[in-house]
């Protein structure tokens, strides 16, 4: 069975955390939903990022004096340079995205001649073209960002592959070279897709962002005054090309503003108010599928618990299956090996990823340990949870022992009252939520035959 | 109840009678706002480390059977480790009060091994307050 929502370490059996490691784990077949800044980049105390900002933005401006002398050489270099797949970041399902067309490569370009500002000097903040064309949002300035840096995050990529161990091979990529401002294919050492074989290049954390902190929907909010009639988008992006002064006046707020803009998490824990809320209402939820309540149940419990066992435990997919007939509801966590539990499920259960199986049951019955233990196989290895809402009658322990006896295959269950300690210790702070999992499973294994 | 042998074993019992206490007190404290809260694994470490001390003097006197540490994996929570320490400072307490004589007035510790007269002090004073 393939791994659930692949990450490149998952796909090499490197057991990070994404809490532990300085890059954002890419997916092996979809984008991470977030995107670089390179206002973060301008903002950060370090003198590399800062440089690395300079540098886009020259280039980004060179580009303006390209087009003086080969306006079709610019618009193709721009073309080029809208979208970079090896870095993963955006909202595409498929790692693959589009690139600009000329016609919108002639409308950012003329940008450098439409305003005299930029036509004079330049530009300092190169996202600004957001607010004069259209269609260009966070998705494509992370990708121009990218691209113009990308030789610098080559470079990264091979480091962090060295230190984790995460296996290279030899590919040409294209590659943005500032002698000729041209783009060049340059063969160098980089993880690739195991399926599609295509590169992969890592990104700094601390360069990612949701949103850029210049960005239009911030700056329609600035600009537009409630009792006014509300521009449209184009007639705002129109106003702005003949009143540079409005975007000017922005970007120097912003740029004061600048100690509020951070880098944006990768995943955040719900407070413990929101924990403590979804809690009570699985202890309000009567078991059984009557009135949906198994889905209300996974969808709460799979929000608490994602908060609860993080950062050991990264969260991978809430998914389905159907065995027999009937609905499985499974929540699935990247095993990170990170504590001495994870490295016992890792070496002695072969769990590469942990299955939580939920069952919004009164009585957990031998049909359900049965379907769990036939789930429970490669890369789920021989360890799941059943997360159910009472604690196991004595039979139905004795067939989970019985499962250890015969074929060392190990499912605990975790019930609501279990939940509940986790919450509290979620809340204490002085163990951890997920002690409560190495709890069960030392009393499991204190239950089994020696 | 055995007897301490000389005056160096005194100290180490006022010493691990005084830890007992401060540390019931203060997981009493803790165990006020949030009984169910799991006690961290340094506090559990030092408070074994203190359990296992007092084991050795208690010997076959232990204050709860089939008990004699705490297993860090079970997540004992504070009420759990309140329980504990208040059956053991009792029954250190114990140990106190069958381990000293009172001789022209004063309080003296029954050693077994010494002839020093080694005083331990108002048997008031080491009990167990809040």
């Amino acid at each position: 069975m393939p791994i659930v929502r692949p990450r490149l370490t998952d796909y090499y059996g490197i057991p990070a955390s994404q809490a532990d490691v300085d890059f954002a784990i890419p997916f092996l077949d979809e984008d991470i939903p977030l995107h670089v800044d390179p206002f973060l980049l301008w903002r950060s105390p370090s003198l590399q990022d800062n440089a690395l900002h300079t540098q886009v933005v020259q280039a980004f401006n060179n580009l303006g004096k390209l087009q003086e002398r080969n306006a079709e050489e610019a618009e193709s270099l721009l073309i080029g340079l809208s979208e970079c797949d090896e870095i993963g970041l955006g909202n595409s399902h498929t790692r693959t995205g589009r690139r600009i067309g000329r016609d919108k490569a002639q409308d950012v370009l003329s940008l450098f001649k439409s305003v005299p500002a930029y036509a004079s000097a330049g530009f300092a903040h190169f996202e600004e073209i957001q607010f004069y064309v259209d269609s260009i949002g966070a998705d494509r300035i992370s990708d121009i960002c990218c691209n113009f840096i990308k030789s610098f995050l080559i470079d990264y990529t091979i480091d962090q592959c060295l230190r984790l161990g995460i296996t290279t091979s030899s590919i040409d990529v294209p590659v943005y070279e500032y002698k000729t401002s041209r783009i060049v294919a340059e063969r160098v050492a980089l993880p690739l897709d195991p399926e599609s074989r295509r590169p992969i290049i890592l990104v700094p954390k601390r360069w990612l962002r949701y949103q850029p902190f210049l960005n239009f929907d911030d700056y329609y909010t600035s600009f537009h005054k409630p009792e006014d009639k509300a521009p449209n988008r184009a007639q705002v992006l129109n106003y702005n090309r003949h009143n540079y002064g409005a975007v000017r006046s922005y970007v120097e707020k912003k740029e004061l503003e600048r100690n509020n803009c951070s880098s944006d998490p990768l995943f955040t824990q719900i407070p413990i108010t929101s924990a403590r809320a979804s809690l009570k209402a699985i202890r309000q939820l009567s078991s059984g599928t009557k009135d949906a309540n198994d889905k209300k149940y996974e969808k709460e419990a799979g929000r608490l618990l994602a908060s609860l066992l993080y950062p050991q435990l990264d969260f991978a997919a809430a998914q389905s299956r159907t065995e027999d007939g009937v609905l499985i509801r499974d929540l699935i966590f990247y095993n990170t090996k990170t504590n001495s539990l994870l490295q016992d499920l890792w070496d002695n259960y072969g769990s590469r990823q942990i299955v939580f199986e939920l069952k919004n049951v009164r009585e957990i019955e031998r049909d359900h340990i049965n379907q769990l233990n036939r789930y429970l196989s490669d890369n789920f290895g021989r360890f799941g949870i059943l997360l159910t809402r009472n604690p196991l009658k004595a039979a139905m322990m004795r067939n989970t022992t019985q499962l250890w006896s015969g074929q060392r295959k190990c499912i605990v269950a975790i019930t609501d009252d279990d939940l509940e300690l986790m919450v509290n210790l979620f809340d204490g702070k002085q163990r951890d939520p997920i002690d409560v999992m190495n709890k069960k499973y030392v009393e499991f294994l204190r239950a089994c035959p020696s | 109840m055995p007897l301490l042998k000389d005056e160096s074993e005194v100290e180490e019992f006022i010493r691990l009678e005084t830890q007992l206490q401060s540390s019931r007190r203060e997981l009493a404290e803790l165990s006020k706002k949030k009984p169910n809260d799991g006690v961290n694994k340094f506090k559990l470490g030092h408070l074994n480390t203190m359990l296992r001390k007092a084991n050795q003097i208690l010997s076959d006197s232990l204050p709860l059977e089939d008990f004699t540490e705490f297993d860090v994996d079970l997540l004992p929570s504070n009420s759990d480790v309140v329980f504990v320490l208040a059956q053991y400072t009792d029954a250190i307490y114990r140990f106190r009060t069958s381990n000293t004589h009172v001789s022209g007035g004063v309080t003296l510790w029954t050693l077994k091994n010494s002839r020093a007269e080694v005083r331990a002090g108002s048997l008031w004073d080491y009990r167990y307050k809040d």
